[in-house]
């Protein structure tokens, strides 16, 4: 009786651990979605978190300087976080714009498939690339050197 | 006495772990001056590595450059056989290495050098570089700088308004032959015209922040591409320090982040494959809205199709020609006393076998040699 306690608080403990290692880590960040859209609003990192997450597998990251390479991205579709902020369908080009205000310009056709990812290869950004850290925009139609990280506001142009 | 056998114990230690350590040195001479390169200096450049790179070590251009080598021609390697290997730059400056046990790889090759011979390119001791353009600006507008922390000032003329024309990729032979050919007409007329160094790696991010802090990388901590910030105040700092306005007018993205000027990005938004014409066209919108006392204008288009079609390309010219358009009418826009600066960032060589594109990145006069034109209207 005693032994089959045991063996089930060591399986709590190693569940726990297990979720407690695929829990969100807790950071503080904030999206933006503004410009021409209806209803404007920020969205947290947390938040970011418990929205349907898509993974983009296998997709290739054009490198402006050395080795292209191949990697899994996986976060939030910008679709989704457009249309939350009512965006209208004839928009044109989206701004992306960091943290330390390096801005990007991207059409409504580059943004196909685009997400604000959280996590590459399976591994939150925040804990394996504290430079890139904590989120990235990742446009599987654009190289890479348009995947704004550290990622701040979404401002939609028409 | 157990003191002194530790501390014994510790001296034969550390000597044993000093003489395991790989020591080799070599010589490198540039015109009649030599420098000594070993595997210290090795180390202390491995940060300006591309990770990306394929070499262990340090690619041999990054140790010239830290030597004030800008511009070569060819190298000759005297190796420790008394053997000479003569090699032009421009065939081997991607792939040459110095391992870190001094060894000298140049693709399957692996060479033991006693010395090694640059030929510079007449080039290399051009006057002037990009990082003369800062000073300019400040002197046109009336604001002082320290003089011993920035190269001279171009030309020393005060005007009211400064325009930065930036074409992305156009190297100072295609300037002229653009010009020559009438294929520039806007440039024509001229104050002062200069062929000028850029900066290494001759890269947009790298050759911008060297532009926009009046530093070379070494000193504004922007030596490859992909970092965005320098902690030196930028010439949109300091002129809108001095109660001026300033605003930049990108492309689809800045290539690096250019302090405080007010940016204005254009996107390819009419999908037409080019950001030139929302350029022009956002600079139009500026000017119309109040002409800012520091206008800085980014053309892309000539290094995109340079990278893809190669820069002799007929596409290039006609790109040009495009591009003269625009700068005609923006400079027919423009009010008197007005400084227009026009340079490249970088130039561009014909990808080894494959004229169908270019590239740019290394210490040859094709990427290496860009221009400075200035016109006072």
């Amino acid at each position: 009786m005693k032994r089959r306690k045991l063996i089930i608080l060591f399986m709590l403990v190693i569940g726990v651990s297990i979720t407690a290692c695929n829990a969100a880590p807790n950071v503080d960040w904030e999206v933006s979605i503004s410009g021409a859209v209806s209803e404007p609003y920020s969205i947290t990192y947390q938040e970011l978190s418990k929205l349907p997450q898509i993974d983009q597998e296998n997709i290739l990251m054009d490198k402006s300087v050395g080795e292209d390479e191949y990697g899994t991205w996986s976060g939030v579709a910008v679709d989704d976080l457009l249309l939350k902020a009512g965006v209208d369908s004839d928009y044109v080009t989206v701004t992306a714009i960091a943290a330390d205000g390096y801005a990007v310009e991207i059409s409504k056709e580059e943004l196909k498939g685009s997400i604000v990812a959280l996590k590459e290869n399976g591994e939150w950004i925040q804990k394996m690339d504290l430079e890139h850290s904590p989120i990235r925009l990742v446009c599987p139609q654009t190289p890479a050197d348009r995947w704004v990280f550290q990622l701040l506001e979404l401002r939609v142009n028409k | 006495m157990k003191k002194i056998t530790s501390v014994i114990i510790l001296i034969c230690v550390l000597f044993l772990s000093f003489s395991c350590q790989p020591q080799w040195s070599f010589n490198i001479q540039v015109d009649q001056e030599e420098f000594t390169l070993n595997k210290k200096y090795i180390d202390e450049y491995q940060y300006l590595k591309n990770e990306a790179g394929k070499c262990e070590g340090l690619p041999l251009e990054i140790a010239f450059y830290q030597i004030d080598v800008n511009v070569i021609d060819s190298i000759v390697i005297k190796d420790t056989r008394e053997i000479q290997h003569t090699y032009y730059w421009e065939d081997i400056a991607d792939t040459a290495c110095i391992s870190k046990n001094g060894e000298i790889i140049i693709g399957e090759e692996e060479l033991y050098p006693e010395k090694v011979i640059v030929n510079v390119n007449q080039s290399n001791d051009l006057q002037y570089s990009l990082l003369n353009i800062y000073p300019t600006v400040a002197a046109a507008l009336e604001i002082e700088l320290d003089e011993k922390l920035f190269k001279n000032p171009l030309i020393n003329k005060k005007v009211d308004h400064i325009v930065l024309f930036f074409l992305d990729g156009l190297s100072e032979y295609q300037f002229q032959k653009a010009v020559k050919e009438d294929w520039l007409t806007a440039l024509q007329e001229a104050d002062y015209y200069t062929p000028a160094l850029t900066v290494y790696p001759p890269r947009t991010t790298v050759a911008s922040a060297a532009i926009i802090t009046g530093k070379g990388p070494s000193e504004n901590g922007v030596y490859k591409s992909g970092i965005r910030q320098t902690t030196l105040k930028t010439i949109c700092d300091v002129v809108t320090d001095h109660g001026l306005t300033a605003v930049a007018v990108e492309g689809e993205s800045l290539p690096f982040n250019l302090g405080n000027c007010e940016i204005v990005l254009s996107g390819d938004r009419n999908s037409d494959g080019s950001t030139d014409d929302n350029v022009f066209q956002k600079a139009i919108s500026v000017m119309e809205n109040g002409m800012p006392d520091f206008f800085f204008i980014h053309f892309h288009g000539i290094d995109d199709m340079g990278h893809t079609y190669g820069p002799d390309s007929q596409v290039v010219v006609e790109k040009v020609i495009k591009i003269n358009g625009y700068l005609d009418q923006i400079i027919d826009r423009l009010p008197e006393k007005t400084m227009i600066i026009t340079f490249a960032d970088h130039c561009m060589h014909s990808i080894y076998g494959n004229h169908d594109k270019g590239n740019h990145g290394n210490l040859i006069p094709q990427d290496m040699v860009v221009f400075i034109h200035i016109y006072i209207k």
